[in-house]
């Protein structure tokens, strides 16, 4: 076995110890920040040597053993654990009106194209302006244009979580405006159009 | 815009990860279900042909003369653009050769064995891919839905607070709503790096037409292939001018010679008979996340370079991973069952997150019925549906309707528990019926087997 393919296994080892550590600490009556610390840093020091192993093959791999690891103690909780009448949570989500209330239909249909339609293209206009950006910077197009691929799914995501967030409809607009206007801005400094 | 874990904020993550869960419940449902089915895709296509001919390699002569021999077998028929070999892989130990128009197995001698068979898997990668609508519309669609995985992730974890701390813990045997909530939440924690990666390669790949589209209009004069080309290298220039057929014989061969650790998964011939034509050879590289390198040869097999999805620019590497990431095709059968194992896991939170909001209205004293058995019949209709529709492909054959047979079934079943048997909660039937077409189709291909 090569040097960097037993890192791999070595950091695959770290992460299922970072799982047991965690669930150690994650049990213990009183909070450590120390025993946290422990499992979080063995995580880290788990992916750190995979990936300097085997790339992201190896933190693939070492991931996949972390969260193995995390569905066995899982398993066992599940199958340990004692028939309670605990009551489950019954929190509202205050998604659909209550009884006599409005609708609210336009605001409902608002909110959707703010968070989908919306939310998409400003995503675009942003990973377009990154993209212009890192042209600029001197990146060859293979890596701005991967960037600007990964990036329209990802800021889009992220808007769509922030502007649900958002109590005011004023501020929804705000965080849709800034990053559509600045990469749109960055596209026409430093695009082809 | 103040946005610290305060009680307000905790609310409005839950009602927006409520809204977002209920909106794209049922759909994300079916693409997280043939998401995990479709893991095994090589496999479903050795139970579908049994028969085809199997081998652990090829000679390259026997390549090129299978080749011409599926050419020859065009004739009469639009000239083929393109033409795949794949060659056999440990998954998958069959040589099989794609035009434009037909798919055929070949002996390991180079002669068509038989046409190709695989209805039931296409259908399937087409189903999760697309949703089986045609076009670039459906994988946008499914793109999208990896975008509200994305969103529901992060919304998620500011709803529950409490989601790290209670991570180990798992009531499984609480019926009182209790158990259904510590299933969604512990599964959606520890399936976490797994879901945004699949979520982030999902979205990636279904979006990447919007996204080249943009890329197009913004820096290539709307050439959308000049945008991919950085990336994944340029078409050449066609000239379909008769030539003699291209020697796909000699990349192998060099491949053999100048690269034995690495493995030819395809060899893609542009072009065949024409003066423009040339061949890619992509091959597998142990311990990576790319699906492969491509590597360029003339049509007299002279090498001309490679792309550099292996050692290139980043973005390159980064945008060969994001395949194999997704369908956990870069370890073999452990890496497999582990997406198995987790694609299910996700899937159950997709179908507890719906339940869990339907579990708590009933508490609150509203009564719905019909809501319940829809969603009944989505969670166990669906599977149903599949199911089904294997069964439909082993008795009917390669030519049944497996699309139509599986989106009647997916919503009529749904239609049809809300229309006429809300009450007793058809569950139960469902998981009878769903027994019973698994046990069928499994069954059928035992039989196949055996006899």
């Amino acid at each position: 076995m090569s040097e960097t393919a037993s890192l791999v296994w070595i950091g695959a080892a770290g992460m299922v110890a970072a799982v047991l550590q965690l669930r150690r600490a994650w049990g213990l009556p009183r909070r450590s920040a120390m025993q946290n610390g422990i499992g979080w840093t063995l995580m880290l020091a788990g992916a750190a040597l995979a990936l300097a192993g085997d790339g992201a093959w190896g933190l693939a791999v070492a991931s996949l053993f972390g969260m193995a690891s995390a569905a066995m103690l899982l398993a066992h909780a599940g199958w340990t654990a004692p028939a309670s009448k605990a009551r489950a949570s019954d929190r509202k989500a205050h998604m659909l009106p209550q009884p006599g209330e409005p609708l609210a239909l336009g605001r409902r249909l608002l909110t959707f194209l703010l968070t989908v339609p919306l939310a998409c293209a400003a995503a675009l206009l942003a990973s377009l302006g990154a993209r212009a950006a890192a042209g600029m910077a001197g990146w060859s197009d293979a890596d701005g244009n991967a960037m600007a691929l990964l990036l329209l799914p990802l800021l889009w995501g992220i808007l769509a979580f922030w502007l649900l967030m958002l109590p005011r409809r004023r501020t929804q607009w705000v965080c849709l405006a800034v990053p559509a206007v600045a990469g749109l801005g960055l596209v026409f400094i430093g695009g082809a159009v | 815009m103040t946005l610290t874990i305060s009680k307000d904020a905790v609310q409005r993550a839950l009602s927006g990860h409520a809204a977002i869960g209920l909106l794209a419940s049922a759909l994300l449902y079916i693409i997280c279900l043939t998401g995990t089915v479709i893991v095994f895709y090589q496999e479903w296509q050795r139970i579908e042909q049994p028969g085809a001919p199997e081998m652990a390699a090829i000679v390259p002569d026997a390549v090129q003369r299978g080749v011409a021999a599926v050419l020859r077998a065009e004739k009469g028929r639009p000239a083929t653009t393109h033409l795949y070999v794949h060659m056999p892989v440990d998954g998958l130990p069959r040589t099989t050769i794609t035009t434009d128009h037909q798919a055929f197995h070949i002996d390991a001698d180079g002669t068509i064995a038989m046409p190709e068979e695989n209805a039931w898997s296409e259908f399937l990668l087409g189903a999760h891919y697309a949703l089986n609508i045609p076009g670039f519309v459906g994988m946008t669609i499914v793109g999208i839905f990896g975008v509200m995985i994305l969103a529901l992730s992060l919304s998620g974890i500011v709803a529950h607070p409490r989601i790290f701390r209670d991570a180990f813990r798992l009531r499984a045997r609480d019926n009182h709503g209790v158990g259904l909530a510590d299933w969604h939440n512990r599964l959606s924690v520890w399936t976490l790096p797994f879901s945004l990666a699949i979520a982030l390669t999902g979205s990636m790949i279904g979006l990447g037409v919007v996204g080249a589209y943009g890329l197009a209009a913004a820096f290539y004069k709307n050439d959308v292939e000049a945008a991919y080309a950085p990336i994944f290298g340029e078409e050449a220039t066609p000239d379909a001018t008769p030539a003699p057929l291209a020697n796909v014989a000699a990349p192998l061969v060099w491949m053999a010679k100048n690269h034995p650790d690495l493995r030819p998964t395809y060899v893609i011939l542009h072009d065949p008979g024409t003066r423009g034509q040339h061949v890619q050879l992509i091959a597998e590289h142990p311990r990576r996340l790319i699906y492969g390198e491509t590597y360029q040869f003339g049509p007299d097999g002279t090498y001309h370079g490679k792309v550099g999805l292996s050692d290139g620019h980043l973005g390159q590497q980064l945008a060969a991973s994001t395949y194999n990431l997704h369908f956990g095709n870069y370890g073999g059968l452990p890496v497999k069952l582990a997406y198995v194992v987790f694609g299910l896991a996700l899937t159950v939170v997709v179908a507890t997150g719906t339940s869990i909001w339907l579990s708590k209205r009933q508490r609150r004293g509203l009564r719905e019925p019909r809501l319940r058995a829809g969603w009944d019949g989505v969670i166990w209709g669906v599977p149903i549906a599949l199911a089904l529709t294997f069964l439909t492909r082993l008795l009917i054959g390669n030519e049944a309707p497996l699309i139509a047979v599986f989106w009647v079934l997916t919503i009529g079943i749904p239609m049809l528990a809300v229309a006429i048997r809300p009450e007793p909660r058809p569950k139960r039937l469902l998981q009878r019926l769903l027994v019973a077409s698994a046990t069928a189709g499994l069954a059928i291909v035992v039989g196949r087997i055996v006899l």
